[in-house]
C-alpha cells in the first residue's frame, strides 16, 4: 500500500489522514480500445481528505481514467478500492451508491429542469419515499421534499448560488452551471468527489473563487477530491498531491514542488515556461514602393497568448504572413524554436507546429466540413493522432460536430471561423497565428470565439492574436503589441495596455 | 391557497385541473338543455379517449423524451380485454358504472402487463430504433387481435387463434377475429370519462413533481449526467412507459364501451400517429396543450362534415396553420406580450384595490 505522498513531508496532510485508511486505491488499472491502451498499469492511492491533481498533456487519458473509477468503461485490468471495497463488477450507479460522485468536462447537466430539481436528482438515492407515496402525495412526500428542498438550498449555499434555485440549469452563465454540477455531484453525499477541468473556461478571479471553495467543501464535507486541471496555478495552488499521466501512464507523482520541477514532466507537458518559441527581429516589409513593415522586433513565449493590436492598415495581417512564409520580408529575422522560418517554405512551417488561420476564413467551401478539417491534417499519417485531435475539435466545437456532412460554403461566418480554428489545430500545432478571428462576427458569437481562444491555450497552445477588437483581444492576453502604420509604438503587459490611455483613446474608444 | 402564493409548476396544474372541470360542467348544462347536436354528443366519449391517450402518449413523449408510434397497440390490448371483461361482467349485473370502472381497471392492467413485455426489451434502445420498434409493436398487436376469437358459454371463456375451433356450447362469441368485438355493452359515459382524464392528470402531475418524475425527466435531459448521481436508467423508462401504457388500456375500454362492434384495425399506425399529432401541435411534455389539441382536432372533422368532400383538406389546412402559428416566434411573442400586458394591468387594478382597502 504506497501513499500517494511517500515522504512525510510538511505532515499537515499526513497528519490528517493519518492511521486511517485510503479511500481510493486503484491498482494496475488499464483499459485497451481495440489494441490501443488508452491507460496503462495506472497506480494512485488517495487519501480520506485529500485534495489530489492528475495532469497531463490532452489525450494523455485523464478522462479515462475518470471513466473507469466511475464504471463509465469497464477497465480491463487492475483493481479499483473504494473505501477498502472492491468496485469489480459494479456498472456506474453502483459506483455512485458506494461513494464516487463526479463532474464532466463538457457540462452535463439536466438542462431543461431547474437548478433546484438538479441538486434534488443529485439527493435521487437520499430521498426516501417511493413512487405510490409521490402520486398519492402521502405525508411522507411531503416531509422529504420539504427536507431535500432544504437541503438542496444548503449546498448551493455554498457556492451562493440559492437565488438561482428556481432558475432553469441551461440558462445558467457557464461558470454557474460548472457549480451546479458540482453541487449535484455534492448531493449524492461522496466520499470521493472527481471533477473534471473545474476551472476550464473561467477567469482568473473566478478560478480563484472556485480554488476557495473547493477547499471549503473539503473542510466542511471531510470527502477526498480528486482532480483534473489543466490551469497550473490553480492545481499546484490546491492540491497537496499531483500525479502527471502521458500517454495513458503515470510519469510522475508527488507533491506540486516535486512534480513541477520533474524534469521528464517539464519536458512532456509543462514545457520551459520562459522559452521564447517565436522570434521577429527587425521586420522589414515593403509591398513595392510602400514600406509597410518598420523595423519590428516581438516575440512569443510559450504558453503566451500574444496580441498584436492596431488599426486597420497597420500592418498586422502583414506581420503574420512575413512570419508564416507566405510574403518575403526585404529584411529581419523570424526564428521559431530553433528554425529560421525566412529560410523555410510555408509547407514546412506547419510541420514544425505553427499554423497560421488567416483572415476572412478561407476554408474550403465546397468541401464538407469534414473533409475540411482533414485537409487540416494532411501532413499527418499517424491515424490515432488525427482522431484524437479530431475529438478534440468537436469537443471544442461541437457545432462542427453537427455539420460534419454540410459543405462548408454554407456555414455561417461564425461557423467558418470555427472551422478555420479547427482545421489548423488539425496538424497538432504548438502554436497558432490567428488573423481577425472575430471580423464580422456577432457580438455573442465575438465572445465564443475569444472563450474557445483561452481554451486553446489553456489546453497548452502558444497564441499570436492580431485583432481589431483590441478590447477582447488584450483582455484574454498576457502581453500585448501595438502597431501603428507599420510600426510598434507600445508593448507591455495586456493589462497595462488596456489601461494605457493613448490606447484607449486609439482603439477602445474612450 | 392562493394562486400567488404557489410555485409555478403547481399553479399551471391548476389552470389545468379547472379547465377540465370547467369544460365538463359546460357540457353538462348543455347536455341538460339538449344545445348539442346529437353527432357532437356522440363524439364526448371519444374525446374523452383521445384526451388521455394523447396525455399518457405525453408522458412517453414529452416526459421520458422516447418517441413511441405504437401507442394505439396498448389501447388495443387494454379495449379487447376490458370489453370481454364487461361482457362477462355485465351477464351477472346490471351496474353499469361498476362494470365499466372494473373492465377499465382490467384493460389497464393488461395494457401495463403488455407495457412490460414490450418495455423490457425494446427500452434498451433509444430514438429512431425505439420508435421503429413500437411501430411494429402496434402492428403485432393488430395481428394477433385480428385472429383472435373469444367465445363466452355456460362453461366459461373459450379462446382460440383459428377461425371456427371455439367448441361453444351456445353462449355467444366475444371477438371474432377480423371482425373484432362484436355485442359490446354501450356502457360508456362521458362522466366516467371526465373522471378518468382528471386520475389520469392527477397521476401524471404528480408523478412528474416527484422523485420519479425528476428521475424521468433527467434521463431524457442526459443520460450519462443521470446515471453518474445514481439513478437507475432502465427501472425510470419502464415506469413512465408502463405506466402510459396503463392508462392507453383504460383508454381504450372507454372508447370501445362506446360502440357496439370496435375491430382491430381501428387501432393501428394511423391512430397511432393521430395520437402522436395531439401531443406535438399541443406541446412536448404540455398536457393542457394534449388536451386541447386532441379536442380540437377530434370535433373538427365532425363539424366539417358538412363541407363533406372538403373535409379532410380543410383538417389538413387547419392542423398545418396551427403548426406554423404554435411554432412561429412572432406570434408567440406577440401573444406573450399581449398576455403579459393583461396581466399587467389585472396586477395594477389589484394592487389599486389593495392599496385601497389600506
Amino acid at each position: 500500500m504506497s501513499k500517494m505522498i511517500p515522504i512525510p513531508s510538511t505532515g499537515y496532510l499526513n497528519e490528517r489522514d493519518i492511521g486511517k485508511a485510503p479511500i481510493l486505491e486503484a491498482t494496475h488499472l488499464g483499459i485497451e480500445f481495440g489494441g490501443l491502451k488508452a491507460v496503462d498499469d495506472f497506480n494512485l492511492t488517495v487519501g480520506r481528505t485529500e485534495i489530489a491533481g492528475l495532469i497531463g498533456p490532452n489525450g494523455a487519458g485523464k478522462t479515462t481514467v475518470f471513466n473507469l473509477l466511475t464504471k463509465v468503461y469497464q477497465p480491463t485490468h487492475g483493481t479499483i478500492l473504494l473505501d477498502g471495497k472492491d468496485t469489480h463488477g459494479m456498472n456506474a450507479i453502483q459506483v455512485n451508491k458506494a461513494g464516487i460522485a463526479r463532474t464532466f468536462q463538457n457540462i452535463r447537466l439536466f438542462s431543461s429542469l431547474t437548478v433546484e430539481e438538479n441538486v434534488k436528482l443529485g439527493m435521487h438515492n437520499h430521498t426516501h419515499y417511493n413512487t405510490l407515496e409521490g402520486i398519492l402525495r402521502m405525508p411522507r412526500y411531503w416531509q422529504e421534499e420539504k427536507r431535500t428542498h432544504e437541503r438542496a438550498l444548503e449546498l448551493l449555499h455554498i457556492f451562493d448560488m440559492e437565488h438561482l434555485a428556481e432558475h432553469k440549469a441551461g440558462s445558467l452563465p457557464y461558470g454557474a452551471q460548472r457549480r451546479l454540477e458540482i453541487v449535484r455531484a455534492l448531493a449524492t453525499e461522496p466520499k470521493l468527489l472527481l471533477l473534471d477541468e473545474p476551472a476550464a473556461g473561467m477567469n482568473p478571479s473566478e478560478t480563484e473563487e472556485l480554488m476557495e471553495n473547493v477547499r471549503k467543501i473539503r473542510d466542511i464535507f471531510q470527502i477526498a477530491i480528486l482532480l483534473i486541471e489543466h490551469d497550473m496555478q490553480f492545481v499546484t495552488g490546491i492540491c497537496e498531491g499531483i500525479a502527471v499521466l502521458n500517454y495513458g501512464k503515470i510519469i510522475a507523482k508527488g507533491t506540486p514542488q516535486e512534480v513541477i520541477n520533474n524534469p521528464e514532466v517539464i519536458r512532456s507537458y509543462l514545457g520551459n515556461r520562459r522559452a521564447i518559441m517565436l522570434k521577429v527581429e527587425n521586420l522589414n516589409v515593403y509591398y513595392g514602393m510602400i514600406h509597410a513593415i518598420k523595423d519590428i522586433s516581438l516575440e512569443v513565449k510559450r504558453g503566451e497568448i500574444v496580441s498584436l493590436v492596431g488599426a486597420n492598415g497597420a500592418g498586422k495581417t502583414t506581420t503574420l504572413q512575413a512570419i508564416s512564409g507566405m510574403l518575403k520580408p526585404k529584411s529581419g529575422k523570424v526564428s521559431y524554436l530553433d528554425h529560421n522560418l525566412l529560410a523555410t517554405p510555408a509547407h514546412k512551417i506547419v510541420q514544425y507546429g505553427l499554423s497560421h488561420v488567416p483572415e476572412g476564413r478561407r476554408v474550403f467551401a465546397q468541401m464538407t466540413v469534414l473533409e475540411n478539417l482533414e485537409m487540416g491534417a494532411f501532413i499527418s499519417k499517424d491515424k490515432v493522432k488525427n482522431k484524437n485531435n479530431l475529438d478534440s475539435v468537436f469537443e471544442h466545437f461541437p457545432r462542427l460536430e453537427e455539420r460534419k456532412r454540410q459543405l462548408a460554403g454554407t456555414l455561417s461566418g461564425g461557423e467558418q471561423q470555427m472551422l478555420a480554428i479547427g482545421r489548423a489545430m488539425m496538424a497538432s500545432p504548438d502554436m497558432l497565428l490567428l488573423d481577425e478571428p472575430s471580423m464580422g462576427l456577432s457580438p455573442l458569437l465575438v465572445k465564443e470565439i475569444f472563450k474557445i481562444i483561452k481554451e486553446l491555450n489553456e489546453d497548452g497552445i502558444t497564441i499570436l492574436l492580431v485583432e481589431q477588437n483590441a478590447k477582447q483581444a488584450l483582455s484574454i492576453a498576457k502581453r500585448g503589441y501595438v502597431l501603428e502604420t507599420g510600426k510598434i509604438v507600445l508593448s507591455g503587459n495586456a493589462a497595462d495596455l488596456l489601461e494605457n490611455d493613448a490606447v484607449k483613446k486609439a482603439y477602445l474608444g474612450g | 391557497m392562493k394562486l400567488k402564493t404557489m410555485n409555478k409548476t403547481t399553479r399551471s396544474n391548476m389552470i389545468t385541473y379547472a379547465m377540465v372541470i370547467i369544460a365538463f360542467v359546460i357540457v353538462q348544462i348543455m347536455l341538460g338543455t339538449g344545445n348539442i347536436s346529437s353527432r357532437l354528443q356522440g363524439q364526448l366519449v371519444p374525446i374523452c379517449a383521445y384526451i388521455v391517450m394523447a396525455i399518457s402518449l405525453n408522458l412517453t413523449v414529452g416526459v421520458l423524451g422516447e418517441l413511441s408510434l405504437g401507442h394505439a397497440g396498448f389501447m388495443s390490448a387494454g379495449a379487447f380485454s376490458g370489453i370481454v371483461v364487461a361482457s362477462c361482467l355485465s351477464q351477472n349485473t346490471s351496474n353499469e358504472i361498476l362494470v365499466l370502472v372494473l373492465s377499465m381497471l382490467v384493460g389497464g392492467v393488461v395494457a401495463a402487463i403488455v407495457g412490460v413485455i414490450v418495455g423490457v426489451p425494446v427500452l434498451r434502445l433509444s430514438g429512431d430504433y425505439l420508435a421503429i420498434v413500437t411501430l411494429a409493436f402496434g402492428e403485432i398487436i393488430k395481428g394477433i387481435v385480428n385472429n383472435l376469437y373469444v367465445g363466452l358459454d355456460g362453461s366459461g371463456l373459450h379462446i382460440s387463434l383459428i377461425k371456427n375451433t371455439l367448441q361453444m356450447d351456445g353462449g355467444k362469441v366475444l371477438i371474432n377475429g377480423p371482425m373484432g368485438l362484436t355485442g359490446i355493452p354501450r356502457i360508456a359515459s362521458f362522466t366516467v370519462g371526465f373522471i378518468l382524464i382528471m386520475v389520469c392528470l392527477f397521476v401524471i402531475f404528480n408523478l412528474v413533481n416527484s422523485k420519479s418524475g425528476r428521475a424521468i425527466m433527467a434521463l431524457r435531459d442526459n443520460k450519462i449526467a443521470a446515471q453518474s448521481v445514481g439513478i437507475n436508467i432502465t427501472n425510470y423508462k419502464l415506469m413512465a412507459f408502463v405506466i402510459s401504457a396503463a392508462m392507453a388500456g383504460m383508454a381504450g375500454v372507454l372508447f370501445a364501451a362506446n360502440f357496439s362492434t370496435v375491430v382491430a384495425s381501428k387501432f393501428d399506425f394511423n391512430t397511432s400517429i393521430l395520437i402522436l399529432v395531439f401531443v406535438v401541435l399541443g406541446g412536448l411534455g404540455n398536457m393542457r396543450g394534449s388536451i386541447i389539441a386532441a379536442t380540437v382536432l377530434t370535433v373538427l372533422p365532425e363539424v366539417l362534415r358538412s363541407f363533406s368532400d372538403y373535409r379532410m383538406l380543410v383538417y389538413a389546412v387547419v392542423l398545418i396553420v396551427m403548426m406554423l402559428a404554435t411554432n412561429n416566434p412572432t406570434l408567440k411573442n406577440g401573444l406573450n406580450l399581449a398576455w403579459s400586458k393583461i396581466a399587467g394591468l389585472f396586477r395594477k387594478n389589484t394592487e389599486k384595490g389593495e392599496q385601497a382597502n389600506v
